[in-house]
């Protein structure tokens, strides 16, 4: 019986597949445990062999095609088995998702590598209750190498068919270049070849950074080679249908695609709701100057925004929670995200335990952490971990803007630039004046499932109050 | 009771080891219904002329093997009450540092090769040790006592038949008390006498009033000096009784079923209290001085008693020393 | 060196021994007269004497009790059973005598003898004198359990077993008796807990007792021509238990096969596997293996008992069932 080979979901938060590459033509003879294709995950491009023997009778989708996972891809059958029945259904079921059947013959598929093809492997790697049918050995083995098991699709050769140590070395030999999934993502997305990175991590591993410092070099070398090679990037110079000339085609994909998934995820799943509210800088700014003159740490606005988001979180400890399955957990430690831009885009490092650092600690603290993100350095234990976020762009002139939460927190503070404005001022008798004063807006986003609005007025609020009051940002 | 062929010393010797036995046991008794000792004593009340007895015709080196019911070995050949006593309430301070307990107390400082909760157990163990004293020529005996039913276990045949067959140094004293816990012996063995099997091994076989402890002295002697002249081993069966049941608790109802009174009468024939009576009798001791030596018996059991219960259980993990010597567990 | 048969390995061991020490007294079976069932005291009597070597009834719970009294009163009885079925018989005095005397008495006694006797099948004696002990009576505390593999291991083995002053079983192989060996001229004590490694590889561990040690080092030969390289341990005693060697191994190799004559049941195997699990879980590789009789009584016919009794190619299989 003809078999429908399906897109493989390979991991829990998987949703599409990209096919990387067939290993097999139709009318190609397949053996069980072969290599059929490839798949392209969020974190490596990983093979799926078959999983009886047979012919290879359709590929319904072509080579760079992107497709929700478990839609038919191709199909396999007996050599001399009629499959059209099948195939016809394979698209039915092809098109019920959205997705239209390649119409042209697959292109030929390039030289599958001689090794996998001839390896004999049983396929099956997970025992009949789906858990990973792998040894302690190899366990232990892939623990020291840093070598994730979730989603690790390997043939075990092993003990009826486990995974044993020997899989997992075979399996990092063939993956030589040991990389974090975020610095791999990076390197895709700059169009970095891995192999040419050496690793500062644990077993030499990747890191972020070390893709970041190649990043750095490539532009230095490209800004030195000829302008030819910058003319030839993908897309550069071609059309559109309707006569729009494309500047450059750049993947949706690795960290832009992380980013931009995580923002998806948080805008559709927690129900946003804003607060904004307009704060006068100008005892802030003189204390600022006063602490300046005092030492030598030059402390910035956001270091004081920072201190009275601190304060506040404090006072409501409900703002320093986050969403964890059916638990609302509120914490004691305030890990304080700073968004700052990287080359890469937005990251987020905090600073940990911020709760017991006065703004000038806050601020020695932070900025390391600032130089590191746009070096593009920061270990990941920086930028994870985090209870509250604020993101500051007063430096670029806006207004005011709206941020979107950074999950499982449940707020975020944005901050706009500070400018002069005119300002209704009463004194003490009650008599009012119209003064020029230094006005800043803050916008608070909260998770509306968890933080009802009463609490968030009187959050942004407090954090108004004591920017206005700065002798309480440093007692 | 022959007593008229013994001097007062003599006399008295065999007294103040029975009524030692006996206070002990007493002692032994009060400690289980208080709830103070765990799990099981075989009381030898009853049968103390025959320990007495036997013993008396030892020398201080020979080897005895003893039973469950072994208490009274053990003060007959003079081992230290209070750490019998320790022992039998699993204190650290007993003979076998609490490993033991009443079943195995071993003295191999007193030549007790362990009391043995297997039935029959002991015998070819002293049967090996009188080869020993053969084979080093060492002039030494092994007794190996034993209860009415262990004539009834393989052993008692396959070492009384070596013993035999190689002269062998060895006595074997069989302390018929009627009953294999509950089962009379004379249900299930068919001579009326257990020492008839000697005849068997073409060894001497006697039967004494275990009642008597001059009786069976006068038996053990004989014995004791034919294993030690090389000629080889000798059973005697001393007929006594146990005035408790096979262990303290036991009712012992069992014992009426053949006669109502059948306890009372062996009780009249007390070994203890007859040797004090005839012996005072004999004028050879008085009142007075019969009383002053119980009154330092009962001083030594009284510091027995509070020496066992003053001391220290041993900690756990000694339960994990003394399986080897040498090596790991 | 010099090539002798194993039973004269045996032989050589006890005549050395009491030619040393004169508290050694022998008791057994057949031993004296005709020099043992399994012409391992061939000469002895006429040597020592029968007081020495002695020839005893049929009694073996009597003669294993004997050894216990002469063992406490300052001999080193050793003790020949003709064969380890008959440690059934005198179970009393092997397991709650010998074995417990000196935990009993709070360390006041050493019980130093030792029991030998032999193990396995393949001679047609059927149920009641083709079984192996050794893991029966390592389930007792208090005795230690030594397998010897070839003619210089009983040797030195058997040597050890009498000088120890704990109760030793020291259990001989009947099938080996016959069979010739190379071995030392002078042949040392060999350490109690010390497992030897026949062979070194890096593939798999077999952990093997007696003969299997031999049938263990064939089946490496021919798996070494195939490409897998086994690692043969002669465990030498069970109890006390070299895990240490045996962890050494498996850390390196990942996979373990005991391989034992005994019944498989609650055997030697299973203790290894469960102490292997215990200590280096993370580094096996497999389930732990292994080679046994299986769960019937030994039969008769040459036609049944053959195909039960773990051999060479058993070995060969069962490994190769981890190398497809």
């Amino acid at each position: 019986m003809a078999e429908i080979i399906i897109m493989p979901k390979l991991g829990f938060n998987m949703n599409e597949g990209k096919l990387v590459q067939w290993y097999k033509s139709e009318g190609d003879a397949i053996s069980k445990g072969e290599p059929l294709f490839s798949v392209e995950t969020d974190k490596t491009n990983m093979d799926i062999e078959a999983t009886s023997d047979g012919v290879v009778k359709k590929l319904l989708i072509t080579e760079g095609d992107q497709i929700p996972v478990t839609l038919p891809i191709a199909v396999v059958g007996g050599e001399d088995e009629d499959a059209s029945a099948v195939i016809a259904d394979a698209i039915a079921q092809l098109q019920g998702g959205g997705v239209a059947a390649a119409e042209e013959e697959a292109p030929a598929a390039a030289e599958a590598p001689a090794e996998k093809a001839e390896a004999k492997v049983p396929a099956a790697i997970t025992g009949a209750n789906g858990r990973l049918k792998i040894s302690p050995r190899a366990r232990r083995v892939a623990a020291e190498n840093d070598l994730s098991l979730e989603g690790l699709e390997i043939a075990g050769t092993g003990w009826q068919g486990g995974i044993c140590e020997q899989d997992i070395l075979d399996y990092l030999a063939s993956n030589k270049v040991k990389a974090t999934p975020v610095a791999a993502a990076m390197a895709q997305a700059e169009g970095i070849d891995l192999a040419a990175i050496t690793g500062t991590g644990v077993h030499g591993k990747i890191m972020k950074e070390d893709v970041a410092a190649a990043v750095q070099a490539k532009k230095a070398a490209g800004n030195k080679s000829d302008a030819a090679q910058a003319d030839a990037a993908d897309g550069a110079g071609e059309f559109t249908e309707d006569g729009k000339e494309i500047l450059e085609k750049v993947p949706y994909a690795g960290v832009r695609k992380v980013i931009g998934d995580r923002m998806s995820e948080s805008k559709f799943t927690a129900p946003h709701l804003y607060f904004t509210q307009k704060v006068d800088l100008q005892k802030l700014l003189e204390t600022r100057k006063q602490v300046n003159g005092a030492q030598d740490k030059k402390t910035s606005v956001t270091d004081y925004i920072a201190r009275a988001t601190i304060i506040a979180l404090q006072k409501y400890p409900e703002m320093n929670a986050s969403l964890v399955g059916d638990t609302i957990v509120k914490y004691k430690s305030v890990n304080l995200g700073i968004a700052v831009a990287s080359p890469t885009g937005l990251i987020v490092p905090n600073v940990k335990d911020a709760q017991n650092l006065s703004v000038v600690e806050l601020s020695k603290a932070a900025t390391p952490l600032f130089d590191k993100a746009r070096q593009g350095k920061l270990a990941i234990q920086e930028y994870t971990g985090g209870t509250f976020t604020i993101s500051n762009l007063g430096m670029f002139g806006i207004e005011n803007f709206t941020a979107i939460i950074n999950p499982p927190e449940v707020g975020i503070l944005s901050i706009s630039s500070t400018k002069d404005e005119p300002v209704v001022i009463a004194d003490e008798a009650g008599n009012k004046s119209i003064e020029i004063r230094p006005m800043m807006n803050i916008q608070l986003t909260v998770d509306h499932r968890i933080i009802d609005g009463l609490l968030a007025a009187q959050f942004v609020t407090e954090i108004k109050k004591l920017l206005e009051n700065p002798i309480s940002l440093l007692v | 009771m022959n007593v008229a062929k013994y001097n007062a010393d003599q006399l008295m010797s065999f007294y103040e080891t029975m009524f030692k036995m006996r206070r002990f046991e007493e002692e032994t008794f009060e400690f289980y219904k208080k709830g103070m000792m765990a799990g099981l004593a075989h009381l030898y009340m009853g049968e103390e002329a025959v320990a007495t007895g036997v013993c008396a015709a030892l020398k201080d080196n020979d080897y005895i093997g003893s039973t469950h019911r072994g208490h009274g070995h053990l003060v007959a050949r003079g081992a230290d009450i209070s750490k019998m006593m320790a022992e039998i309430l699993g204190k650290q301070t007993g003979y076998s540092n609490g490993k033991g307990g009443s079943m195995h107390i071993m003295a191999m400082d007193k030549g007790i090769l362990g009391a043995n909760g297997i039935v029959g157990g002991e015998i070819p163990i002293a049967t090996g040790a009188a080869y020993t004293a053969k084979y080093k020529k060492t002039d030494q005996v092994a007794v190996s006592f034993m209860g009415d039913s262990a004539t009834n276990e393989g052993t008692f045949h396959e070492s009384i038949n070596m013993a035999a067959a190689w002269d062998l140094p060895c006595v074997y004293v069989i302390e018929n008390n009627l009953y294999g816990i509950s089962v009379d012996i004379r249900d299930v063995t068919n001579t009326p006498d257990l020492a008839v099997r000697a005849k068997a091994y073409d060894i001497p076989g006697v039967v004494v009033d275990g009642m008597d402890v001059i009786a069976v002295y006068e038996a053990a002697g004989k014995a004791v000096k034919r294993a030690r002249e090389g000629k080889g081993p000798t059973i005697i069966e001393c007929k006594t009784y146990r005035w408790q049941g096979h262990h303290v608790g036991d009712p012992a109802e069992y014992r009426q079923r053949r006669n109502k009174t059948e306890k009372e009468e062996w009780m009249e024939r007390c070994p203890v209290k007859n040797l004090r009576k005839e012996m005072i009798e004999s004028g050879k001791v008085t009142e007075a001085e019969v009383s002053a030596l119980e009154e330092k018996i009962e001083a030594e059991i009284q510091e027995a008693v509070k020496f066992a219960a003053d001391s220290p259980y041993p900690d756990a993990a000694d339960a994990f020393t003394d399986v080897f010597q040498e090596g790991t567990l | 060196m010099k090539q002798i048969k194993y039973a004269q390995a045996v032989c050589e061991a006890l005549d050395e021994e009491m030619a040393r020490d004169e508290n050694i007294v022998m008791i057994g079976e057949d031993i004296g007269f005709i020099g043992g069932n399994f012409k391992t005291t061939v000469g002895l009597m006429e040597k020592y004497g029968d007081l020495r070597v002695k020839d005893s009834p049929i009694s073996e719970q009597g003669i294993v009790g004997m050894g216990v009294g002469m063992a406490l009163t300052g001999l080193r009885p050793v003790v020949e059973l003709m064969f380890s079925d008959f440690l059934l018989v005198a179970a009393d005095q092997v397991i709650n005598q010998m074995a417990k005397i000196r935990y009993m008495s709070g360390g006041q006694a050493n019980v130093p003898m030792t029991i030998r006797c032999p193990i396995g099948a393949g001679r047609s004696s059927a149920a009641q004198h083709s079984q192996s002990m050794q893991a029966l009576v390592s389930q007792f505390p208090g005795c230690k359990v030594v397998v010897p593999s070839t003619a210089q291991e009983v040797k030195g083995l058997l040597k050890t077993a009498i000088r120890d002053n704990d109760p030793v079983i020291l259990f001989e192989h009947k099938m080996e008796y016959n069979k010739t060996y190379e071995i030392d001229d002078v042949v040392e004590p060999i350490p109690f807990g010390k497992a030897r490694i026949a062979r070194e590889g890096k593939d798999i561990t077999i952990v093997a007792t007696s003969s299997m040690v031999m049938k263990s080092e064939e089946a490496a030969e021919k798996l070494a021509k195939e490409g897998i390289d086994c690692e043969v341990i002669d465990l030498r005693t069970i109890v006390p238990l070299d895990k240490e060697t045996i962890i050494e191994s498996v850390k390196k190799t990942g996979k373990l096969i005991v391989a034992d004559e005994a019944h498989e049941r609650c055997g030697i195997g299973a203790e290894i596997a469960a102490a292997v699990a215990d200590e280096v879980f993370y580094y096996l590789d497999a389930p732990c293996g292994r080679v046994n009789n299986p769960n019937v009584p030994l039969p008769f016919s040459p036609a049944l008992e053959f195909p039960l009794i773990p051999s060479a190619d058993k070995v060969y299989d069962k490994v190769k069932t981890y190398f497809k």
